[in-house]
């Protein structure tokens, strides 16, 4: 089959397309799938992490992929932050100094991540913190990948890209993982049948969990969520059905066409931000 | 009454990031046969610059789930965290006790999502 990939930004319509692009290449009968590029004017870097997850998903369904005829632009953006090269594409030599590049990590590297972070964090337009509040804000990029990794069930692993993009003074931080997803979690564990939204509405209370016989665990979203609603940021969250997403102070869920084979978080931030970030402002607490 | 054994989570997690849940589980594992014993643990974080949520829950939450909560607060003491990581130890320890107590709270209230859906 031929899918030809619309703009994916960092918003519910980018989401969707990458969900409607796992749905139909799954559903199709032939195996190669050639994912064509030309009509890309935008892809948000960032979002090389849920489509590499997509396309993860697919080749572990024995689908062979190829990506073609990207534009200029596009395959820039994808060559400098290392996505192209999962895929067949000579690597880039430098690394662009503007993007975490895109890595693929098994469950279990938790410490990788954290190499991943200190090498790639710095230097990316993060407003000023104290050192206790950047410590607090690097925790919640951990509770989330150990959500990914603890909860998911995803065999294929968990996947990281962000990118800063200086002249909207943004930088989006994605982290994805190929699991069952919120919603079918919360159903098994359960036993009962929710909508895919119910479902991440109830996850994304303080003190919920899917894991049985364990206590809950912070998903990593409490400071997140102060902080971003400060800093004019927004986080989302994606999976299977379900999509929320929270921006200045408002909170909105929505329901894909199709599911989307995992879970993504995505933070951005607002670079333009002169504010320093201290944990009284916070009421003290993470 | 035994002295009570020092145990350094550096240490047990050979390094100073407390961010994987299999190392919260050998720490878990370490205090699980001094608890055994009634003897009490001073778990030190000296030297760890990173702790998560996930950690803490395997390392300590769920000791609420194998001991009498009034135990598990009387052996098991903290010293040395980083007090930024206070508010993540008080956390994990209060979502465990709550957990525990009730561990059908959570199904209860997933049911009652699905009532009103119906």
């Amino acid at each position: 089959m031929i899918f030809y990939l619309p703009n994916i930004q960092s918003d519910f319509d980018g989401f969707n397309a990458l969900t409607e692009l796992h749905a139909a290449a799954q559903a199709d009968k032939f195996r190669e799938v050639e994912i064509n590029l030309s009509r890309l004017t935008a892809f948000d870097a960032n979002m090389c992490a849920p489509f590499g997850t997509v396309l993860a998903k697919l080749a572990d369904a024995y689908k062979v992929i190829s990506l073609v005829n990207a534009p200029a632009t596009i395959q820039s953006i994808l060559e400098r932050n290392g996505f192209l090269a999962n895929f067949g594409w000579a690597p880039l030599g430098d690394a662009n100094p503007t993007s975490l590049p895109y890595q693929r990590f098994k469950l279990a590297e938790t410490k990788l991540f954290d190499d991943y972070l200190a090498a790639h964090l710095p230097g990316k337009g993060l407003p000023t913190m104290t050192s206790e509040f950047a410590l607090l804000f690097q925790q919640s990029l951990f509770e989330i990948f150990a959500n990914a990794s603890w909860h998911s069930d995803s065999k294929l692993g968990v996947f990281s890209c962000g990118q800063f993009f200086p002249m909207h003074h943004r930088l989006d931080i994605s982290i994805a993982d190929a699991g069952i997803g919120i919603p079918r979690k919360v159903n098994e564990a359960f036993g009962v049948t929710i909508s895919p939204v119910a479902a991440l509405r109830w996850v994304l209370q303080e003190g919920h969990t899917t894991k049985k016989g364990n206590p809950p665990g912070g998903v990593g979203l409490k400071l997140l969520k102060d902080f971003i609603q400060i800093n004019g940021g927004c986080v989302q969250i994606a999976s299977d059905r379900a999509f929320w997403q929270y921006h200045a102070g408002k909170e909105s869920f929505s329901q894909f066409t199709q599911a989307f084979p995992g879970t993504v978080v995505n933070l951005e931030v607002n670079t333009d931000d002169p504010r320093i970030y201290h944990l009284a402002a916070m009421g003290g607490q993470a | 009454m035994s002295e009570p054994v020092l145990l350094r989570v550096y240490d047990v997690v050979a390094g100073p990031r407390c961010v994987d849940t299999a190392d919260g589980q050998r720490v878990h594992d370490k205090i699980v046969p001094l608890l055994r014993t009634d003897t009490a643990v001073v778990l030190s974080f000296d030297g760890i610059t990173m702790v998560i949520t996930a950690f803490l829950n395997a390392a300590i939450g769920q000791l609420y789930g194998e001991f009498p909560e009034e135990k598990a607060d009387r052996l098991v003491k903290i010293r040395d965290l980083l007090p930024v990581f206070q508010t993540t130890l008080d956390k994990s320890r209060e979502w465990s006790k709550a957990y525990f107590r009730d561990p059908e709270r959570l199904k209860r209230s997933i049911q009652e999502v699905m009532g009103d859906e119906e």
